[in-house]
């Protein structure tokens, strides 16, 4: 494995996970939620510090990841959102108000920083996790892991959503709220689980990014744009869209990025995050409804029959 | 209820009289005691953090040690100085900016960043805001009567060291790398010219990158294509240099060389972006690769340490504060906060007037108390000379100079033997 395609595998598993939070958290509460770029940073936070002072691997504090993200996940919903929500906010209201939790996070993150620097003498600015990982087969055992336990996690996810009765009342939620309101249904504990799952979801995507890229208190503002890049290629309206197109992103990023610059010169490298969103900006042009909304049984129907034609 | 009502609009009303009055007024000005404000835009987080740190708590010590003068000197007026975070970008930078002056302040300390002075400029310049940079080196902002005054030198003078550096190391084939922004596109034009001038081979493709970037994975994958096409030419690794032009991202950077065996080989060249580098000591294999290549870096060089300067005042808290080795414009920024006050003390809360007095007043009390030594101002506002350190991480890993490149004579002066 390239050192390149290894770093790809572990950002596009972060980038999948932040970007099914977005999704997540849109197709239940209409809420697009800007507070997951610090939700993010928060996760790489909590997995340095149990690593810079407990010690050992960062994959044992993720189980703290998820907690806490979904800790601030709950707070923005009982916050901010819940209230909103009943006042029946408009998207735009909703989406402004996880803009100023964010700001809000994000001073406590420097906060924090700063407690790190002055307290421990650590130097939290710019942190590169993958010093703390082992080698696998010769590569970063996280680009074997993160990938696994995004899996894991995604389809424990799926099995909550379809296997459990909460679940299965939670899609009904999504898919009609209203209907599913007259059918007895508590949306507001459906939002709830929204907020904590999609805040879990983004701290833990925030920690694996941070295996590939610097943690920074900013990191999560600069990779916003991808976040959201992935939520929308996915479509929106599908949460397993939204997760696909947030790994797509992100190997595009760095196989796109790899390949053009060595066929068109370094050049490209300055316009590394163009390139994935130029791909989402084509795949909407062909694909409006994004990557959910690709007949691939359709597809995958014609390329058959034409294959068979060709047999016969 | 109406009366209620009418009662607690007038309570409010009274309320926010009472609280705009007891507020300061203009920049500050009380009735006894006037209380003039500046403000230090400084990179807190982003690329630059390091830095930013350090000169922050150079400007607060500074801040004290000018109150503890006013008092002493039975003044009639306190420097208040607020730091604030440019983030290391310049749209930020300047939005701080604005915000401050809405509130009256007209002077400033930084950015560090040439990318953010140069976003600054075109404001500071219609208002009248006096800002100095300690470290904002690119060419493109030298312009006389501008309102960016630097406590550096520019870039045309860390060229030749980062030339004389690459013939020093028998380096016949450079490689640049750097980030695309104002101060790195006039670093790299700066070295460039002094490294072909002596007769040095420039790779044809350059791998200049986004300031913002963390991660140069494909990057270094392209660079360990470039020397294997020179090597595939005949050409030595030895003969082989990188200057690799950029902030802290250097850490992350240095950490993906590890990967490629033939690139640990090579010359590696940094400048003062990644000199004293905090990021790149604190990252394990990093500095591991720094020590390994001998990665050298060069800096402005601060003047000796004498009885009266303050060299070793800002030295020593930085030390006590942070616990660590501090940079060259940590001196400088000490002494840009002094320049201002000697200046206000001199003119007045005036921005204007403060610039037409800057260089005789911080030509006069910097050539005794100057923290990073005598601060003569050129035609542009800019520091008109300094030497050049080289510094490099040791096998202790340990910041230490190795050398210093004289910009009068142009020659290195070497410490320590490492070519």
């Amino acid at each position: 494995m390239t050192p390149w395609m290894s770093s790809g595998l572990i950002y596009a598993s972060g980038l999948a996970l932040t970007a099914g939070s977005v999704t997540l958290i849109y197709i239940t509460t209409r809420t697009f939620n800007f507070a997951v770029a610090s939700m993010a940073t928060i996760g790489f936070y909590v997995s340095y510090t149990g690593v810079i002072l407990y010690g050992g691997l960062p994959y044992k504090y993720y189980p703290f990841v998820i907690i806490i993200g979904s800790i601030v996940g709950l707070i923005c919903y009982y916050g901010l959102n819940r209230h909103l929500l009943r006042r029946r906010a408009a998207e735009i209201t909703l989406m402004m108000s996880t803009l100023g939790y964010d700001l809000v996070l994000l001073s406590m993150i420097q906060m924090y920083t700063d407690f790190l620097t002055k307290t421990y003498k650590l130097f939290p600015r710019r942190v590169t996790m993958n010093i703390y990982d082992f080698e696998l087969f010769g590569e970063k055992a996280a680009a074997f892991i993160l990938p696994f336990i995004a899996i894991v996690f995604l389809m424990g996810l799926h099995m909550f959503l379809t296997k459990t009765k909460f679940g299965v009342a939670m899609r009904a939620t999504i898919e009609n709220p209203v209907l599913a309101g007259a059918s007895g249904i508590n949306s507001d504990r459906v939002y709830l689980v929204a907020w904590v799952i999609g805040g879990g979801m983004a701290a833990l995507g925030g920690a694996f990014i941070a295996m590939a890229q610097t943690g920074t208190p900013v990191m999560g503002m600069f990779i916003i744009p991808l976040m959201f890049a992935g939520a929308i290629l996915g479509g929106l309206g599908s949460l397993y869209g939204g997760i696909l197109g947030g790994f797509v992103i992100g190997m595009t990023e760095y196989a796109g990025v790899f390949y053009l610059a060595q066929r068109f010169g370094p050049w490209v490298l300055g316009y590394r995050m163009g390139i994935p969103l130029m791909l989402m900006a084509i795949t909407l042009l062909i694909f409006p409804r994004g990557l959910a909304g690709i007949p691939l049984v359709k597809l995958f129907g014609l390329l058959a029959g034409k294959k068979r034609g060709v047999n016969a | 209820m109406r009366s209620k009502l009418i009662v607690l609009i007038l309570v409010g009303l009274l309320a926010t009289a009472l609280i705009a009055g007891c507020g300061p007024s203009d920049d500050g000005a009380t009735d006894e005691v006037t209380t003039h404000t500046v403000v230090a835009i400084l990179p807190l987080t982003g690329a630059l953090s390091t830095f930013g740190e350090n000169s922050s708590t150079a400007a607060k010590l500074a801040a004290d040690d000018v109150n503890a003068w006013l008092e002493a000197e039975g003044k009639d007026w306190t420097l208040r100085l607020e730091i604030d975070d440019s983030q290391t970008e310049g749209p930020v930078g300047l939005r701080k900016m604005q915000s401050w002056f809405g509130e009256g302040v007209k002077f400033f300390v930084g950015p560090q960043a040439s990318g953010v002075a140069q976003e600054m400029l075109s404001f500071a310049n219609s208002n009248q805001i006096l800002y100095i940079s300690p470290s904002s080196t690119s060419p493109a902002l030298a312009i006389p009567d501008d309102y960016l005054l630097r406590f550096c030198t520019t870039d045309l003078v860390q060229g030749p060291a980062i030339g004389a550096i690459a013939e020093a190391a028998g380096v016949e084939h450079l490689i640049f790398s750097w980030q695309i922004d104002t101060w790195g596109d006039g670093l790299q034009a700066a070295a460039e010219a002094s490294v072909v001038e002596a007769g040095i081979s420039i790779y044809p493709q350059k791998l200049g990158f986004d300031p913002l970037k963390e991660d140069f994975t494909t990057d270094v994958a392209l660079l360990d294509g470039y020397v294997s096409d020179l090597v595939a030419q005949g050409v030595s690794l030895d003969k082989i240099g990188v200057n690799l032009i950029t902030f802290e991202q250097a850490a992350p950077y240095l950490a993906e060389v590890a990967k490629y065996p033939q690139l640990l080989e090579l010359v590696w060249i940094g400048s003062d972006g990644t000199a004293v580098s905090e990021a790149i000591k604190q990252h394990p294999v990093a500095s591991q690769v720094a020590a390994d290549v001998k990665f050298i870096n060069s800096m402005n060089r601060p003047a000796e340490a004498t009885a009266e300067s303050n060299f070793d005042n800002v030295k020593n808290h930085i030390q006590e504060e942070l616990g660590r080795e501090t940079d060259s414009y940590a001196y400088n920024t000490y002494d840009m906060v002094w320049a201002i006050a000697m200046a206000i003390d001199a003119v007045g809360y005036d921005a204007a007037a403060a610039k037409e007095a800057m260089p005789g007043v911080v030509d006069e009390w910097s050539k005794v108390y100057g923290a990073s030594g005598h601060v003569v101002l050129n035609a542009d506002g800019d520091r008109a000379f300094a030497d050049y350190d080289y510094w490099l991480l040791n096998d202790a890993f340990e910041w230490v100079t190795v050398g210093y490149f004289s910009g009068g004579t142009g020659t290195i002066e070497w410490t320590q033997e490492i070519y």
